[in-house]
Order: structure tokens, then C-alpha cells, then sequence
């Protein structure tokens, strides 16, 4: 055995195993340190490359920023999916490779600095995680409506997945730390004037005697459209956000309305003002939905969902993922199933342990 | 004026101006945790929810690190000066950041923020304490100098990086198990976590080619300076080049 002159690790020679020479030999260039400078630095490498070039985006969008000539290679290497290609998961597997050589290869060595193979198992274990993941999880998404039930979901690689249970969205709610607001300022022309700001709500009148008005609110379109029933809303979501308006002292008597998108539409009239309505978003606090998981006809389980609170049932994990802004009724839920993850958790674990060992640990290297 | 002190006593080369700046910097240490203790009262959340926010954590982990390594000797080599100049820079590019006090969005709402922010911006931290020790001994000992003095800067690039890179590992896997509790996946590939990785594998990289090729003094203060990039555009370029889920960092 020979020791490294800077770390004194002792490390097995092919020589030292005359029986097993060709296997130690194989050992040893697998493990070799610089394998390792090789393949992390291309590893390091791919990671800048897939960091600036966008992943999965269509082919028309690489067209547009990087010209035909760049885009017909970003094709042919694959890098439009670069994490998933066959030659940067290679890369993966020839780290992994690599660390399990050397950790053979010196694994005497390694066991007198356990933070340094406890850290190269970690890795190990994270690589084996994501391999279980790669091979047996289920990842999808549940498109659902209030009162509707899924018992099935579309996985990317695996096509249908039928669930052993049903999932039912009893309600969805969008909770707000602030709700909408709807601002009206009444702007005389005659600018030496100031003009005064009110919030409008359906059924309060105001009264703006500085200028002699009276305003009714009369109701609120989120969604303004015109149609041949008259005024409408097309949807819940403040697209086009529009109130109509009662003005006293308007000759004819009839509504007005003022618009959040158009705030240079005053109407016909000539009038000392001009109303401005301006819409303020409600700030979303969280949104959430009611779950209940049924199986064998009965409710196993009831449960609200929210970001960062997931149901957990029979190994799968509903996550809360999105709502539609113009349909609340609708909740977007992730269903995912990783038996890697206990191992991927353990690799965590043992990571941050080793290298803790490793820096600062019995025979640390913090002097080197 | 931390700033200002450390510039005179390098020109002065007093020591008692260097103790001074030292106490000042100290101040400037307590004077951030009070205002990141007031804005998390304020706020009733960690103060690590936006960019101005994490830039203070940030300032007030690189003094952090600086006050833990602290040793009388270092304020010798220079580190003073290049520390204070950084300092002023970062609060100054804060300065032109939204500092207002917001309600946290739904994807914010959980412990893991403070865990994962802070981690990672302690990990910064380091990194950028052991850039401007890199920078220091690039600048004055390149070509050689007091041993006592090269080894002083050598042995806490090595140790900044090693503090560094240790909470740099913490802050991405606690960011990776936030993930999995939140969207169901612990690695999406996104341009944060890609970055993120392109650092830790930088860092890991320059750990190996100390520890066994025997990459120490200028060669490992270049590497710091390198790695210095990789932060800067894991931090900044990421929030403003790329869009991806950490589009609210």
C-alpha cells in the first residue's frame, strides 16, 4: 500500500492483490481521484449549460432566441431536456461509480475518517433515491371541480395511473390578507380643485357635497361584456373589471359606468368631473381545499389541503397547487407517490453529519 | 464609519484605530440584528421573505463569520478595509430594494423558510468572507510576505469555505425537503437549484483539490475568487436572468 503524500490516506494498490489484480486494477481507475475532477467538472459543466439554456421549452421558443444553426444542436445534444438526457444521467451514474470505487478502494482509509465516508455514502444514497424515484414514482395532477371525485391521474412516464381510493373536492376557498378594494376618484376639470377618493361598495351611497354628488353604487362587473340581455359578466375573474353607477343629479336619470382597464372612459356628458374607478387587488393569504378520500364506498379520510399542509394516504401525497382565478371553483391538486424518499432523506442526513465530521470532527482536517 | 475608520487606520497603520473600526463593526453587527429582530416583530414572520431582507441576513452573517474567526492578528492583513468596503456596497444595493413590509404569499408560509433562508445566506456569508480574504492575500501576499501573516489569511480562506460550503449543503437540502412538502418533488431543476448546485459542485471541487492535490494560498484564493461568481449569480443573476419557482426570492 502506498500513502498519499498530502492526506496520508492509505490506498490499495492492484499490487497489494496479486490474486485479484485485474478486478483491483479496475478498481483503481474507477476510483481514481482524477475520475472524479472529470466528471464533476463536466457534471459542473452540463449543470451551466441546462442553468442558461430554458428546459423544456417548445421548439419554436428556441428558435426565437438562439437562431435555427443553435437550436438544430441544442436538439441534437439534447439539451432543451438536459437533467433527463441519456448522456448527463450517464454522467450521474459515472459519479456515482466513481464514489463507490473510491470508497472500496480505500475503505481502511475511510474508515479512519468516517466524516469523509459518511459524506461519500450520502451522495450514494442521494443517487439511489433518485433512482428509486426514477423507477417506481408516480407523479400527476387532479384537475378538479367542487364535488367532483378522481380515482385516476395521467403520470408522464407512466401513462394511467389508477389509484387504489377516490379523491373528492368537497370546497375550495381563496382566503385573502387584504380583499379587493374599489377606489373612485372624483376629479373636477377645473384643476385648481382637488379631487376626492372613495371606496365604492354596492348599496352605499356616497356624498360628496364639496362638489355636489351623490353616487350609488349599483353592481359590480368583474368581467365586464355587453351582451343582448344587456350588461353582464362573462366570468368570476377581475378581468375587466366595471361598476355601473347612479350620478344624482344627472339629468336623464340614467346609470353610467366607469371602467378599471379604460380610465379615460368618462361617457358622453360634459361634466364639471370625471370619475376614474381604480381596482386593488385582494393580497391572497392561502388557498385551500376540502378533501375526502374514499375507499370501498366509505370516507377513510377528511382533510384540508393548503400550500405547505399536503394529505398523506397509502403512500401517496396530495399536494394544494393551484387554483383558476376565473373559475373558483376549480382546484388544482398534486398527487405524488416516492418510495426514494426515505433513502434521498437518509443521504440528506448522513451529508450534513460527514462533512460536520469531516471540517471540524476527531481528526478533522481544519488545519489543512 | 466602520468604513471610513478601517480606511484610516490601514493608511494610519495604527492599531488602536484598527480596535476602534472593530468595535465599530461589532456595533454595526447589533445594529442589523436589531433591525432584523424589528422587522420580523413588525412583520410577525422571519425577515427573510425578499431580496432586501436576505441582503441584510446576509451582511449580518458575513460579520458574524468575521466576529467568530476573529483573531487580533487578522485585523493586520488588511481584511479590515476590504470587509467595510463590501459592507457599505451591499447595504448600498439594498438600499435601491423594495423594503417595505409585506405579508408572506401562500408558497412563503411555512417554518422552512427561516431554516432554509438563513442557512443558505450563513453559507453565503462565509463564501463572501473567504472572497475577500482571497482577494487580500491576492493583492498583498501573491508574492509573498510574513509567513505568519500568509498562513493567518490562508487558513481562514480554508475555514470560511469549509463553514461555507457545510451551511451552503445545509440551506439546499433543507431547501430540497421544503420542496417535497410543499409541490411533491425535492429537485425540480430549477435555474435556483441548478445554480445552486453548479456552486456547491465549484466548492466541492476546490475542497478536493486542496485536500488531495494540495491547492493552498494563491491557487485556493483563486478559486475562492472564482467561486465568489458562482454565489453572486446564484444570489442575484438567478432572481433577475431566469425565472423559475423561486421567482419571489
Amino acid at each position: 500500500m502506498d500513502a498519499n503524500p498530502i492526506i496520508g490516506l492509505k490506498v490499495i494498490r492492484a499490487t497489494d492483490y496479486p490474486y485479484s489484480r485485474w478486478g483491483m486494477r479496475l478498481l483503481e481507475r474507477l476510483g481514481a481521484i482524477r475520475l472524479f475532477f472529470i466528471t464533476s467538472i463536466l457534471i459542473l459543466a452540463a449543470c451551466i449549460l441546462g442553468g442558461v439554456i430554458p428546459q423544456g421549452q417548445p421548439i419554436e421558443s428556441y428558435q426565437e432566441m438562439f437562431g435555427p444553426a443553435l437550436t438544430g444542436w441544442i436538439g441534437r445534444l439534447g439539451l432543451n431536456n438536459l437533467f433527463g438526457s441519456f448522456w448527463f444521467l450517464g454522467l450521474l451514474a459515472l459519479a456515482g461509480v466513481n464514489l463507490a470505487a473510491c470508497s472500496l478502494r480505500r475503505y481502511k482509509a475511510l474508515f479512519m475518517r468516517p466524516g469523509v465516508f459518511l459524506s461519500h455514502l450520502a451522495i450514494m444514497l442521494i443517487f439511489a433515491g433518485g433512482m428509486l424515484r426514477g423507477a417506481y414514482g408516480q407523479r400527476g395532477y387532479l384537475p378538479m371541480e367542487k364535488g367532483q371525485a378522481l380515482s385516476s391521474f395521467d403520470d408522464d412516464r407512466s401513462g394511467k395511473i389508477h389509484l387504489p381510493f377516490s379523491v373528492q373536492l368537497k370546497d375550495f376557498r381563496l382566503l385573502y390578507w387584504e380583499n379587493e378594494r374599489h377606489a373612485l376618484h372624483v376629479v373636477p376639470r377645473d384643476s385648481t380643485q382637488g379631487h376626492q377618493t372613495a371606496e365604492l361598495r354596492a348599496g352605499e351611497k356616497l356624498r360628496l357635497p364639496a362638489l355636489g354628488l351623490e353616487i350609488e353604487p349599483v353592481r359590480y362587473y368583474p368581467d365586464f361584456v355587453i351582451t343582448e340581455a344587456g350588461a353582464g359578466s362573462k366570468t368570476d375573474a377581475p378581468e375587466n373589471p366595471a361598476w355601473e353607477l347612479k350620478v344624482g343629479g344627472r339629468k336623464d336619470g340614467a346609470s353610467r359606468f366607469v371602467f378599471a382597464n379604460f380610465p379615460d372612459f368618462h361617457g358622453p356628458d360634459k361634466e364639471s368631473y370625471r370619475l376614474v374607478y381604480e381596482y386593488i387587488p385582494g393580497r391572497i393569504r392561502q388557498y385551500e381545499s376540502d378533501i375526502e378520500i374514499v375507499e370501498d364506498g366509505q370516507t377513510k379520510l377528511s382533510q384540508t389541503i393548503y400550500v405547505n399542509s399536503p394529505l398523506k394516504y397509502k403512500g401517496y401525497r396530495l399536494y394544494q397547487s393551484g387554483f383558476d382565478p376565473k373559475n373558483l371553483n376549480f382546484s388544482g391538486i398534486q398527487i405524488a407517490k416516492d418510495p426514494g424518499v426515505p433513502v434521498i432523506y437518509a443521504g440528506f442526513s448522513f451529508l450534513v453529519i460527514g462533512l460536520a465530521w469531516s471540517f471540524w470532527g476527531p481528526n478533522s482536517s481544519k488545519r489543512r | 464609519m466602520a468604513s471610513l475608520g478601517a480606511c484610516a487606520a490601514e493608511y494610519l497603520l495604527k492599531s488602536s484605530t484598527r480596535r476602534w473600526t472593530t468595535a465599530l463593526l461589532f456595533l454595526s453587527w447589533v445594529a442589523l440584528a436589531a433591525n432584523l429582530l424589528a422587522r420580523w416583530q413588525i412583520g410577525a414572520r422571519a425577515p427573510l421573505a425578499n431580496q432586501y431582507e436576505s441582503m441584510l441576513f446576509l451582511l449580518w452573517a458575513v460579520l458574524g463569520v468575521f466576529f467568530l474567526f476573529y483573531s487580533s492578528k487578522l485585523s493586520f492583513a488588511g481584511l479590515l478595509p476590504a470587509l467595510t468596503v463590501f459592507l457599505v456596497v451591499s447595504l448600498a444595493t439594498a438600499s435601491l430594494l423594495d423594503s417595505s413590509i409585506q405579508p408572506l404569499v401562500p408558497a412563503l408560509q411555512s417554518n422552512w423558510l427561516l431554516l432554509h433562508v438563513a442557512t443558505v445566506m450563513v453559507g453565503y456569508g462565509a463564501l463572501s468572507l473567504a472572497f475577500l480574504a482571497a482577494l487580500v492575500y491576492l493583492w498583498r501576499f501573491k508574492k509573498g510576505g510574513a509567513a505568519s501573516q500568509t498562513d493567518l489569511l490562508d487558513g481562514l480562506l480554508y475555514r470560511a469555505i469549509s463553514l461555507g460550503f457545510w451551511f451552503l449543503t445545509l440551506g439546499i437540502l433543507t431547501g430540497a425537503v421544503w420542496a417535497n412538502s410543499a409541490w411533491g418533488t425535492y429537485w425540480s431543476w430549477d435555474p435556483k437549484e441548478t445554480w445552486s448546485l453548479v456552486t456547491w459542485i465549484f466548492y466541492a471541487i476546490a475542497i478536493h483539490l486542496r485536500r488531495t492535490r494540495g491547492w493552498r494560498e494563491s491557487r485556493f484564493a483563486w478559486l475562492a475568487v472564482s467561486g465568489f461568481a458562482f454565489v453572486l449569480f446564484t444570489y442575484f443573476g438567478v432572481n433577475y436572468l431566469l425565472s423559475g419557482l423561486h421567482s419571489y426570492a
